[in-house]
């Protein structure tokens, strides 16, 4: 007798598509909705786990746009120190929906809201309290922060305005704002940088309406500007550090990831925006916690890959072109002509 | 008899002229030299307890290190201690040149144009530091090779000239270069404090402004460079460079035809008199006189003022201006002497008494010694500033103290 699940594939079914699969080798898990070419500029942001995502595709050859470029030609991990070569402009870690809602508005309207920007930290050096872990050793003066970001958010609307993709790893729902404002901060006033003033800041955790509300404005006012950009959503697989609800860490960790899983697959309804089940992959229960390291927090290596290959079965890398002109390469420069004759002439007897 | 050995590149030649020139009978310096980074082919053989090239590896560089000491190694026991010279400013230029820093706009020191704060140049001049002319890993090695001194002279800023030539974009912004150079000695500092080296920078009198050498210390010649004839030569220094260099480390024997120059040990006086702040400025005045020196002319010495982290080591270092104090002679008159010494100019003072900017202490507590640059007489002197109670200032920055032992001590908030 024929019923709807008679002539569904594998991957519907439990059995075929999880508990005959192994982890590291699972298929069909992802369908893209679109292709991105090798002449498509890439965006990516969000919480860490995108900085996988941004590293994975720009070893598969595909553009990332970078606007915000480290000068000259020093190591990879003083740059990403310095928080350059992580995402498509400095902007760190973009833990929540309404960081980002909050960032594009400031690149489009290009006005730098001055308020309770600069934060000081234990080192009397001054951060940028959107974003205070960029300059990791802190900056000279608060005016300097204000120019340094003045400068990041001309380069930020550049990101949206250039970019064809724009990949966002939706990471938490529990933040710390402004109350006068509203404003919403990367991290906990106090901890990097600034002072925690209870009548100043609030503790807020995000709803679905809110979260939901604030990503479909993001994608409106992005293609306002650049109407034919397509986005892909993704949700961090990696747990809460802490909450500050009064619930456990594992039931606030289900909590907030479930809704943002939720926002993220209602709004992938759109045409123009996919969803891609890095968060299943890592961690469903099918998997047992294989993608884990032993603080069942963060993604081991091969949950990473994993992520990728399956990334990559829909979007195959393409030609990769490396600039090897490294500092090393500057540094071992010789040219000793000059030299040598100043020596013999010195040692002449 | 004291046996040095001095390690350098081509940097080091302006100081094996000056020591032909004016050799020190009293020590035993043996110069080892080669062009560029040669130390990264010394091997360390425990047997030997030497620094020496491999079997049948660069025949040319055995010989250069022949030619320039005698030996083919460097026979670590045979000396008591060790000077190591190396030019890494040049390459501290290389390093810009690279950044295409000299071509892009830059305005300040903080780049917000570039987007590069001072904390990431720092560590961009740290990691390329750590690597630039092998110096530091050579100079690790040698460490640990021995228990014997070891100093590092860093090799001098270029010239001017080199500006012309890489069509430099700061002239209406000279504070850029002297901003940088601040960076860098900040830096080079840091690198071998954390190995325990100290570091000899060129002295201040021989710079025109913080970054550059003085052009009349540039040697006066040209070279081909590869396929460019007639190449200035704005990197390496003549002997009178190289004698200030040597005086530093090893003083030349007293001329003991002169009287005053019979004196070996010298004896000074050190003392602030006055001292009052203003927002970001220090006006500190004082007695700084050498004892059997002539402080007659302006022209005779050069007054620095330096603030010592006793903390961290960290240095800050300013010149600052001489007066003209006629009383100072008849006080300090010794009749015992033969000759009378004019201490008329030993009186130190702000530029034009306008005051010292000094917003880029650092939070700490600092003492403040006086270096007494003597001209003539190729010799340094830096001490304690001493103080009495009376000249005791402070303002919402700031709080100059006198501490137990009466030196003058600067608390910046």
């Amino acid at each position: 007798m024929l019923n709807p699940y008679t002539n569904l594939s594998a991957e519907n079914f439990w059995k075929t598509g999880a508990e005959k699969q192994h982890p590291l080798t699972i298929k069909g898990m992802y369908t893209k909705k679109f292709s991105i070419d090798s002449t498509d500029k890439i965006v990516t942001a969000g919480s860490c786990f995108a900085q996988h995502i941004s590293a994975h595709l720009k070893k598969s050859g595909y553009t990332i746009l970078d606007t915000e470029v480290p000068i000259g030609n020093i190591s990879e991990s003083l740059a990403k120190r310095y928080g350059y070569k992580l995402y498509s402009a400095r902007y760190g870690n973009i833990y929540y929906v309404r960081q980002l809602l909050q960032l594009v508005k400031e690149a489009i309207s290009g006005f730098v809201n001055e308020d309770d920007l600069v934060w000081k930290g234990e080192n009397g050096k001054f951060y940028d309290s959107m974003r205070p872990t960029i300059e990791p050793e802190g900056l000279k003066t608060g005016e300097e922060v204000i120019a340094h970001r003045k400068k990041h958010i001309d380069n930020v609307k550049k990101v949206f305005t250039e970019s064809n993709i724009f990949i966002f790893t939706l990471g938490l729902t529990e933040a710390w704002v402004n109350i006068q404002s509203g404003r919403v901060y990367p991290l906990c006033p106090g901890t990097v940088a600034g002072t925690f003033d209870s009548n100043k800041y609030k503790f807020v955790n995000f709803d679905y309406g809110s979260i939901e509300k604030d990503l479909l404005e993001f994608i409106d006012l992005v293609k306002s500007i650049n109407h034919t950009i397509k986005f892909i959503l993704t949700v961090s697989p990696v747990p809460l550090t802490a909450t500050a609800t009064d619930e456990h860490v594992i039931v606030a960790t289900v909590h907030s990831k479930s809704i943002l899983r939720a926002v993220a697959g209602s709004v992938a309804k759109r045409d123009d925006v996919d969803y891609f089940p890095s968060y299943e992959i890592i961690s469903s229960h099918w998997s047992k916690g294989f993608f884990y390291e032993s603080n069942m927090r963060s993604v081991n290596s091969g949950g990473v890959e994993t992520v990728m290959r399956v990334f990559s079965e829909q979007h195959p890398p393409l030609i990769k072109n490396e600039n090897n002109d490294t500092l090393k390469n500057a540094i071992h420069r010789k040219d000793n002509t000059v030299c040598d004759e100043i020596l013999l002439e010195a040692f002449s007897k | 008899m004291k046996k040095i050995c001095m390690i350098g590149d081509s940097h080091m030649g302006c100081m094996r002229i000056a020591f032909k020139k004016n050799p020190r009978t009293n020590i035993d310096l043996t110069f080892f030299g080669a062009s560029a980074s040669w130390t990264e082919k010394l091997i360390f053989n425990k047997e030997s307890n030497s620094f020496g090239i491999e079997e049948d590896d660069d025949d040319k560089l055995k010989n250069q290190l022949i030619f320039t000491s005698g030996d083919p190694a460097i026979y670590l026991s045979k000396y008591d201690e060790f000077y190591f010279v190396r030019g890494s400013y040049r390459y501290y230029l290389e390093l810009f040149d690279k950044f295409n820093i000299f071509k892009n706009k830059i305005e300040n020191i903080n780049y917000p144009e570039n987007l590069l704060s001072e904390s990431l140049l720092k560590n961009v001049l740290k990691e390329y530091f750590m690597e630039a002319g092998n110096t530091f890993q050579f100079l690790s090695k040698l460490k640990k090779a021995t228990n014997k001194p070891i100093t590092y002279i860093v090799g001098p800023c270029v010239s001017k000239s080199y500006l012309k030539s890489k069509n430099f974009m700061y002239k209406n912004h000279p504070e850029v270069i002297s901003n940088l150079y601040k960076l860098y000695k900040e830096t080079i500092l840091e690198i071998y404090t954390s190995i325990d080296i100290p570091v000899i920078f060129q002295p201040e009198s021989t710079l025109e402004m913080e970054g550059f050498t003085k052009e009349e210390f540039t040697q006066e010649r040209y070279g081909d460079k590869g396929n460019v004839k007639n190449v200035p030569d704005f990197v390496h220094m003549d002997s009178s460079f190289g004698e200030i260099i040597l005086n530093n480390i090893i003083p030349k024997e007293e001329d003991n035809s002169s009287p005053f120059n019979s004196i070996t040990e010298y004896n000074y006086i050190i003392e602030m008199k006055k001292c009052s702040l203003q927002d970001n400025l220090i006006f500190p005045e004082g007695i700084g006189i050498v004892e059997g020196v002539n402080f007659s002319n302006y022209s005779d010495l050069d007054y620095y003022l330096i603030f010592h982290n006793k903390e961290n080591h960290e240095q800050f270092e300013y010149i600052i201006a001489k007066g003209n104090r006629k009383e100072l002679t008849l006080k300090y008159f010794n009749s015992d002497i033969k000759k009378p010494y004019i201490y008329d100019k030993g009186w130190f003072a702000t530029k034009k008494y306008r005051g010292l900017l000094i917003s880029d202490l650092k939070s700490g507590i600092y003492e403040l010694k006086l270096k007494i640059e003597l001209k003539n007489k190729y010799k340094t002197i830096i001490d304690n500033i001493k103080g009495s109670k009376e000249i005791e200032c402070s303002n919402e920055f700031y709080s100059v103290f006198i501490d137990n032992k009466n030196n003058v001590m600067i608390n910046v908030k």
